[in-house]
């Protein structure tokens, strides 16, 4: 199959510390170096924002890139979009890109909704006579139909993104960048959004997907590239670089022991926080891989700064999807005496009623059951590997299908009480 | 799948990779700029409209600029100095000089800024860069046709008739053009690098003003050194044709015209690939 974007060798370098050079600087370096003198103490110092980077991007398919914050990956989109050039290496590509890089780029203020859309549609490449046929597209996608004939500044900043985004969504690209763009508006917004993410996918639009959004990244990607420090880490199918990226993740939450790099984070109550979770057997042993129906033993490593009393534990299994099934003593109401220092808490569920997939484990503690707080994080993630035949399922399912089903498998079975009556005709 | 591969070879033709991180050449730097057009016209009407929808003037300020330098001109360096004025009257001696030299600052004051004014379409879009610069210049030129317009009126209350020479006009219209794109491009370009470019640029065309043939006519420039003067400041054959034109109502020296001509595009060439070359790191240092 045809790559749509080829991206050999590629390297990014930058002048670290200010943005733009200003004269004298580059005079005085400029002098020195005719001088024959080093002027290293006021080299402006450098780094390398991407290193040696390789990929490819096949025709219609979606490739999501992940990393951890300046990793590199905004750069090597920017790279693609022709916005940055390489220092080394080069960049190609087959067709016309469109970037969601920024929604609302060359919005003006003082211009009306109208005379905007226009101007942004003319920015991201569509012709004039495009942006006519697509204008009622564009405004009742936006929901801004009343709104057109007036000024932007007196937009609210929901309307102001929706505008950018439903411009930007119009545009009909071979290949589509996306950067963190999914986040904007309302719930419903967001999911329409993502809708029409998916439907361009099914168009067969190249996507090259960044988001920190893990959950959108699974769904939406065929295959992951992980960056770290701007090198490649691992290229692949979603699944296992998920699963790789994931327990990467985990290991920098398990080695960031000093409490009071927790305790900055939002994990609850300052005083009491979740130094980590861990996943076991049954049996006590660590384990990252579970098969259907076994029972997942964690161990919770917590740490209290003063005494708590009665202090409240809940525990998610989640997926991209959001949290499956949860234990939690706001309900169950079997919270500890009292605890002080660090120390463990176990939870057994008894069986994993799952298909197929990697899950993670959210948890979160509060100082007493009413103290209101909701931001549970991600704190462990395990995988279920099991043969579909041990589901007692024989239709041809594969792992990387499972994890846009159902995954809860509760024992279920069919009836037909009318087969072979007039009311079931075979 | 396989299907989908067959329908891709008979269907269309396999599209060609383009690389897109190697150096282009100029001309088809240009070629792509000349498909960008409408997105040169669609900035170009941005920039008119948000520059009159801002002043409460409005197209009034693009006559009042060359009208009010043009009164005090003719008041100070006019009747107060006497400077020779070649028989033309003192307001159209003036005028006619300063309407390609409010052209050619206006163009500075908003070309040279204009891609440091759009950093988050520069940092986030991709377009041939030169399209904002050069949308300036031609939203500069709405203002120039405003004040041309003006100098109708000049006309009248000095019962000055067109001539045919007026239609030399349009070739010194296009050679001021691609003077003004070729210096906006240069400085634009710069100053995306070096910020001090701002404030330079008041200073650069106050001592370019002096250094043109507008308070002043041409025939006061010592004439041992007058050619090199023309070839070394290509507004001044433009300035001494437009007075030529409107205040005389002759034909322009045509050879001056060819040199400004010749030097304006070496210029341009010249700042084109100036710019196109500093056009990679904008969104790097910007």
């Amino acid at each position: 199959m045809t790559n749509v974007v080829e991206v050999s060798g590629v390297s990014k370098k930058f002048r670290k510390g200010f943005r733009y050079w200003s004269l004298r600087e580059d005079l005085s370096l400029f002098g020195r170096k005719i001088l024959g003198r080093n002027g290293t103490a006021h080299q402006p110092e450098e780094f390398w924002a991407v290193r040696e980077l390789s990929f490819s991007v096949r025709r219609g398919e979606a490739l999501g890139i992940v990393g951890s914050n300046g990793a590199g990956k905004s750069t090597t989109l920017k790279l693609i979009s022709r916005i940055s050039y390489p220092t080394e290496g080069s960049v190609g590509v087959r067709g016309r890109v469109a970037s969601l890089i920024e929604v609302g780029a060359g919005l003006h203020p003082e211009l009306t909704g109208r005379d905007n859309v226009f101007i942004n549609a003319a920015i991201m490449g569509m012709t004039r006579s495009e942006i006519e046929k697509k204008f009622d597209a564009i405004v009742s996608f936006a929901e801004l139909q009343e709104f057109m004939d007036m000024p932007v500044k007196r937009y609210s900043s929901g309307m102001y993104v929706r505008l950018g985004f439903s411009v930007a969504v119009h545009t009909d690209p071979d290949i589509l960048l996306v950067d963190e763009v999914l986040s904007v508006g309302d719930v419903a917004f967001q999911a329409k959004s993502m809708e029409r993410m998916l439907s361009f996918r099914e168009k067969g639009v190249s996507i090259v997907f960044v988001s920190h959004n893990l959950p959108a990244v699974a769904q939406m990607c065929d295959r992951l590239l992980w960056i770290e420090k701007g090198e490649k880490k691992l290229l692949g199918k979603t699944p296992e670089v998920m699963e790789a990226y994931l327990e990467a993740q985990d290991q920098k939450i398990a080695d960031s022991k000093k409490p009071q790099d927790i305790r900055g984070e939002d994990m609850g109550s300052a005083d009491i926080v979740i130094e980590r979770i861990t996943t076991h057997r049954a049996d006590g042993s660590p384990a990252r891989e579970f098969a259907y129906r076994e029972p997942l033993l964690l161990k919770i490593h917590y740490r209290a700064f003063t005494e708590i009393r009665r202090p409240c534990f809940i525990v998610a299994i989640s997926n991209h999807n959001g949290a499956l099934f949860a234990a939690s003593m706001q309900f169950d109401e079997r919270f500890p005496a009292s605890v002080k220092g660090s120390g463990v808490v176990e939870l057994l569920f008894e069986e994993l009623p799952l298909l197929p997939s990697t899950y993670h484990v959210m948890g979160q503690i509060r100082r007493n059951v009413a103290a209101n707080y909701y931001n549970p994080k991600i704190l462990a993630s395990f995988v279920l590997r099991s043969p579909f035949k041990s589901y007692g399922y024989t239709g041809g399912v594969g792992l990387a299908n499972s994890r846009n089903t159902a995954p809860i498998v509760v024992p279920y079975e069919w009836r037909f009480p009318t087969e072979g009556t007039d009311g079931f005709a075979g | 799948m396989a299907q989908l591969e067959a329908l891709d070879v008979v269907g269309e033709q396999p599209q060609p990779l383009n690389i897109i991180s190697s150096r282009p050449r100029l001309a088809s730097s240009f070629v792509e700029f000349l498909s960008y057009r409408e997105l040169l016209w669609t900035l170009t009407i941005r920039e008119v409209k948000v520059r009159y929808s801002q002043t409460s003037l409005g197209v009034a300020w693009a006559v009042a600029q060359p009208l009010s330098l043009m009164l005090a001109f003719t008041i100070f360096f006019g009747r107060f100095a006497g400077m020779p004025n070649d028989g033309v009257p003192y307001p159209i001696f003036y005028y006619s000089a300063l309407l390609p030299w409010t052209f050619f600052t206006t163009c500075l004051a908003f070309g040279v800024p204009s891609l440091v004014m759009n950093v988050s379409l520069v940092t986030k879009v991709y377009f041939p860069r030169e399209i904002l610069p050069v949308a300036s210049v031609l939203s500069a030129l709405v203002d120039y046709c405003a004040a041309t317009a003006a100098f109708g009126l000049l006309m009248l209350i000095y019962r000055v008739a067109p001539t045919p020479a007026y239609l030399f006009l349009v070739p010194m219209a296009i050679i001021q053009l691609v003077l003004a794109i070729a210096v906006t491009l240069f400085f634009a370009a710069i100053n995306v690098s070096y910020r001090d470019v701002r404030y330079a640029i008041p200073l650069v065309s106050q001592i370019w003003l002096y250094a043109t043939p507008v308070i002043y006519p041409l025939s006061v420039v010592p004439e041992h050194i007058r050619t090199a003067y023309l070839f070394l400041n290509p507004m001044a054959p433009i300035i001494e044709s437009y007075r030529q034109v409107l205040g005389i109502g002759t034909s322009p020296d045509l050879s001056l015209l060819g040199l400004s001509a010749l030097s304006s595009a070496i210029l341009l060439a010249g700042g084109y690939a100036y710019f196109k070359r500093a056009e990679r790191r904008f969104a790097d240092v910007i």
